[in-house]
């Protein structure tokens, strides 16, 4: 019997869900510094066009080590399995995205009603501006709920390590 | 009326002397699913919770049950 902690693909999955959604993280943060620069000089523009791009090419190991890493370990029928599984972290993922919409939907219908007290006072912006604010904002409420979700520690470890310890003896 | 979701799986983890990691291992899901499930934090899927049933060998109810919050 394998050791348990020894990689399964539900841990892997795990790895897989957790490092998508630190990707998600990051990319809201490149498009949140996409529309700052909107409103920047542009040398300032141009140096936080430098930093996005450095987020973009953390985004892409993080993904990168995800996929080629363990993930390409795992048999075909695992990797098409593990994603669809109900796990604590997957069904956390589902719900941060749906509540992420949920919420970006009310702030957009808010942001529409109150149109004279907010969006009139901002300054004329380009439609890919518009858009990428609204995509950062949708991707950052999703980070906030995902960390919230998956937060702490749960169980007693420390005990679960001393059982298995004692297991072995 | 509130009711929550109690489980005894430490219980039955104690008396097969299995660690949660084993018991993730076994039933195909993460130690972090099965801890989480543990403490009532997370309410597992009917799948799962059948799947830890049929490896302790029980009826589903006798691991979970509903408890009034």
């Amino acid at each position: 019997m394998p050791h348990p902690s020894e990689t399964t693909p539900a841990e892997l999955s795990d790895r897989l869900v957790r490092s998508t959604a630190m990707a998600l993280f990051v990319v809201s943060i490149i498009f949140a510094l996409a529309v700052v620069e909107f409103f920047v000089s542009p040398p300032t523009a141009t140096a936080l066009d430098w930093v996005g791009m450095g987020l973009g090419i953390v985004t892409v190991v993080l993904i990168a080590s995800s996929y080629f890493g363990p993930y390409r370990r795992m048999k075909p029928v695992e990797r098409s399995s593990c994603l669809a599984e109900d796990g604590f972290l997957q069904t956390s993922f589902r719900l941060a995205l749906a509540r992420s919409w949920m919420v970006t939907f009310v702030a957009l219908a808010l942001l529409q009603a109150l149109d004279n007290m907010v969006l009139a006072r901002l300054p004329e912006m380009p439609t890919d501006v518009v858009l990428q604010a609204v995509l950062a904002l949708m991707l950052l409420i999703f980070s906030v709920i995902f960390g919230f979700l998956v937060r702490g520690e749960d169980g007693d470890e420390a005990d679960d390590r001393s059982h298995e310890a004692e297991g072995r003896q | 009326m509130n009711e929550t979701l109690d489980n005894r799986i430490r219980v039955y983890r104690a008396e097969h002397r299995l660690s949660q990691a084993e018991l993730a291992r076994e039933i195909g899901v993460s130690r972090k699913t099965i801890s989480t499930i543990e403490v009532g934090r997370f309410v597992p899927s009917t799948v799962i919770a059948l799947k830890i049933a049929r490896y302790f060998g029980v009826p589903v109810e006798d691991i979970f049950s509903l408890k009034r919050a």
